[in-house]
């Protein structure tokens, strides 16, 4: 399926584009929300999590680039997975997904400074090279357990354990080198 | 601030990871949740009403019925899927024991539209059709002294691009059998008559890689759920006619088992765009 003819059919308001885009990306997003709400949520309130995700495509469909759609949804489903665990204060999947303390400057909004922050953090898991960023990204970005991402990779978890330390460490010197004081003691 | 590491991750999606299975009720769950929240009414399924009709006759005025049986099956659905990329499919014959025996590739580089069916893998027994009303002669296929037959066709004398009409009647196989209808295709409109539910197609084959005989072409489908028959009406005549020949057929079980000789093949691929032969 060409994803940009997809796309300019979405932004035509051509409903039968979204039930496409249903078919083709709901086992990859129901995955995504799974690792983050299920447990403790229900598969139904995955399954609405889901949903909110295409709902909010059809509202924002003129603002997805082509070649951009897979991880606009996963970034989207993500966000409301999250969000869902927040609402019911429940605690997030990740052992070791650290708060970092990051020392900004004062006078940059937070939006801008978040943007900022997510792409230096690109540029650092890119550094990594290959299999560590994916290792990285399927930890940190779709919240798959050590265990599981040992099992896919063919590793043991021990390798996939430091190679994630490393990531945290690349993570922190990126930072810091690029004027953002960064402290925890974990890392 | 604090950042969690998981927020600063965002935007790292590893685009090229593959997760989760297929699941399509659950797909079908989620669009209908979404459609609703859209305020968007969802395409009706091409299902059927369940009936219990041995003949169906399709004039709307003298529709008759010829006889009942009560056929325990769970029902035929047809999938229409509008394409505008090159389709690749296979045929697929294996022998008693399972092991592929004959494999050929099949590229349809102009298809426009993927007909596919889900349903029990028995048959039921082929449908025939006699016509009671054909714009021209037939000048291909047999019937027998009352006028029933599986196949009927003008093809235009063979010589012009036109082929009038072909009107054939088959049953639908589930799972790895698709067809295709070439060109780009424009669903007209769709109906339901009695037991049968009624797509017309019209397709444009002038943006075609291949050459086609005709610029355009039509499509009146008619589709049995409970039976899983197709029977269709094509050809280079106007829709209005083609759908004249259909409200004019009459339908029923030919008593023959379905596609007695294709028992090995576990997937195949075809079209049903007019041609000759």
């Amino acid at each position: 399926m060409n994803e940009q003819r997809l796309l300019r059919r979405l932004r035509e308001s051509d409903t039968e584009a979204l039930s496409e885009i249903i078919a083709l990306y709901t086992p990859y997003l129901f995955a995504v929300a799974c690792n983050i709400m299920d447990p403790p949520l229900a598969r139904e309130d995955v399954e609405e999590a889901v949903s909110d995700a295409f709902v909010k495509l059809w509202t924002h469909r003129d603002e997805v680039a082509p070649g951009k759609l897979k991880p606009w949804l996963a970034a989207v489903t993500r966000n409301l997975a999250k969000d869902a665990l927040r609402a019911w204060k429940l605690a997030e999947p990740l052992d070791d997904d650290d708060f970092l303390e990051i020392a900004a400057p004062g006078d940059m909004e937070e939006d801008v400074l978040r943007a900022e922050l997510s792409a230096i953090a690109r540029e650092a898991v890119d550094s990594l090279g290959e299999p560590d960023g994916e290792i990285f990204r399927r930890h940190y970005f779709l919240y798959q357990k050590t265990e599981e991402i040992a099992a896919v990779l063919n590793m043991n978890g021990a390798t996939v354990r430091t190679k994630l330390r490393r990531g945290r460490e690349r993570l922190r010197d990126f930072f810091t080198e690029r004027g953002y004081c960064c402290e925890n003691p974990n890392l | 601030m604090k950042i969690r590491i998981s927020d600063l991750m965002d935007y790292n999606c590893p685009e090229s990871v593959s997760l989760g299975a297929r699941d399509k009720d659950m797909a079908r769950r989620i669009e209908s949740t979404v459609m609703k929240k859209i305020g968007v009414e969802q395409p009706k399924p091409h299902r059927i009403r369940k009936k219990t009709l041995r003949t169906l006759l399709l004039a709307a005025v003298i529709a008759a019925l010829l006889g009942t049986a009560a056929y325990a099956v769970s029902g035929w659905f047809m999938n229409m899927k509008k394409t505008d990329e090159p389709v690749t499919g296979y045929w697929r014959a294996v022998d008693a024991a399972g092991r592929l025996t004959d494999e050929q590739k099949i590229i349809f580089p102009d298809a426009g539209m993927i007909l596919s069916f889900e349903g029990p893998k028995e048959r039921m027994n082929r449908p025939e059709f006699r016509c009671w009303y054909l714009p021209s002669e037939a000048s291909f296929g047999y019937t027998d002294e009352e006028g029933w037959t599986q196949y009927l066709s003008d093809q235009g004398g063979g010589t012009g691009p036109e082929i009038p009409y072909i009107v054939s009647a088959g049953n639908v196989r589930a799972g790895n059998f698709k067809t295709v209808i070439n060109g780009d295709v424009t669903l007209v409109k769709e109906e339901d008559w009695g037991d049968w539910h009624i797509t017309m197609l019209t397709s444009d084959y002038t943006g075609c890689e291949g050459r086609w005989l005709y610029e355009r072409a039509n499509f009146v489908l008619l589709f049995n759920a409970e039976k899983g028959w197709l029977v269709s009406v094509t050809g280079t005549d106007p829709l209005d006619t083609l759908e004249h020949i259909a409200r004019e057929l009459e339908i029923r079980d030919s008593g023959e088992p379905a596609f007695d000789g294709e028992n090995n093949m576990v997937e195949s691929i075809g079209m049903i765009d007019p041609g000759r032969g």
